[in-house]
């Protein structure tokens, strides 16, 4: 798994989910020529289905859109917790798949929750000085 | 050597299109039985449910559009055959991708797996948890590994 620097939010100065999100959304939309509105609008929906926070600090929020040609990720990560549904988050994986992708989704994702049961990873993640650093560990 | 079996392990990736186009020929050539295998991983999406990522109505989505996917795939693969004058005999299972791969393997009694290349390995936790290494790494029948730098794609046209 690689997460270009450029994709990676830290420190996420957000203090609420919502704005997290949209922070990231916007990232993610910013660096592919994407449309912001219609990714947050599906990650919110996804939210409604029930929360993506997984536990020991992480949540991975994701959605599926028509004709995205690929795969997208972000990361985020603060240093301070914030709220997220009933638990408390800093570690953020946005995901944001062409729905024509399953496969490479799945994949994906279960990369990052493999990365994510490290307490090792997520500790070093969140001691991370700079995206470059975040990004070079997630490809250790 | 010739092979009189060969199975070939088919997935969504541009690797495996080419180890296709290869397995293809080299089952005319050598007059072989080509047996075909997807796996969906059922086993990722079960663990990524375990974990809270996906919710019930999301595992049944995605678990049905990667069915539809393994369909289109191996309808591909099957024309691309026929033009050859090649049957694939080809399977869709579901379930751990390398555990199967090589079950259905020495199920079938295959004397040659067919993979696409290896992925690019970007970090080492990839080199351990992608699927086509953990088929090499376990058969127990002799695997080929197609190369993507290999003009598979013209000489499957001009033979």
């Amino acid at each position: 798994m690689t997460i270009d620097k450029s994709m990676i939010i830290l420190p996420l100065e957000s203090d609420t989910k919502a704005k997290a999100l949209e922070a990231l959304c916007r990232r993610v939309a910013s660096v592919h020529g994407l449309d912001e509105k219609k990714i947050l609008d599906a990650v919110n929906e996804r939210e409604k289905l029930g929360s993506t926070a997984i536990g020991h600090w992480v949540a991975i929020p994701h959605c599926r859109l028509d004709g995205l040609g690929g795969v997208y990720t972000a990361l985020g990560v603060s240093q301070r917790p914030i709220e997220y549904d009933d638990q408390s988050v800093r570690i953020l994986f946005l995901v944001v798949s062409d729905k024509a992708l399953p496969s490479e989704q799945v994949r994906t994702l279960s990369q990052i929750a493999s990365f994510c049961n490290s307490d090792v990873c997520r500790r070093l993640l969140l001691d991370a000085k700079s995206p470059e650093q975040a990004s070079s560990l997630i490809e250790d | 050597m010739a092979f009189s079996r060969i199975l070939l392990y088919i997935d969504s990736t541009e690797a495996s299109a080419n180890a296709a186009l290869y397995a293809i020929l080299l089952a005319r050539d050598l007059k072989a039985r080509l047996d075909g295998v997807y796996v969906i991983n059922t086993k990722a999406i079960t663990e990524l449910g375990h974990v809270g990522i996906f919710v019930q109505e999301e595992k049944d989505l995605i678990a049905s559009d990667m069915e539809t996917d393994a369909l289109r795939y191996i309808d591909n693969v099957e024309k691309l055959a026929r033009s050859k004058g090649v049957e694939l005999h080809a399977t869709i299972l579901k379930g751990n991708v390398s555990a199967l791969v090589v079950e259905q393997a020495r199920k079938l009694g295959s004397e040659l797996l067919v993979l696409g290349g290896l992925r690019d390995i970007r970090s080492r936790r990839e080199e351990l948890s992608e699927d086509s290494n953990r088929i090499a790494r376990t058969a127990t029948c002799p695997v080929l590994l197609v190369s993507d730098d290999d003009d598979v794609w013209q000489d499957f046209e001009e033979r």
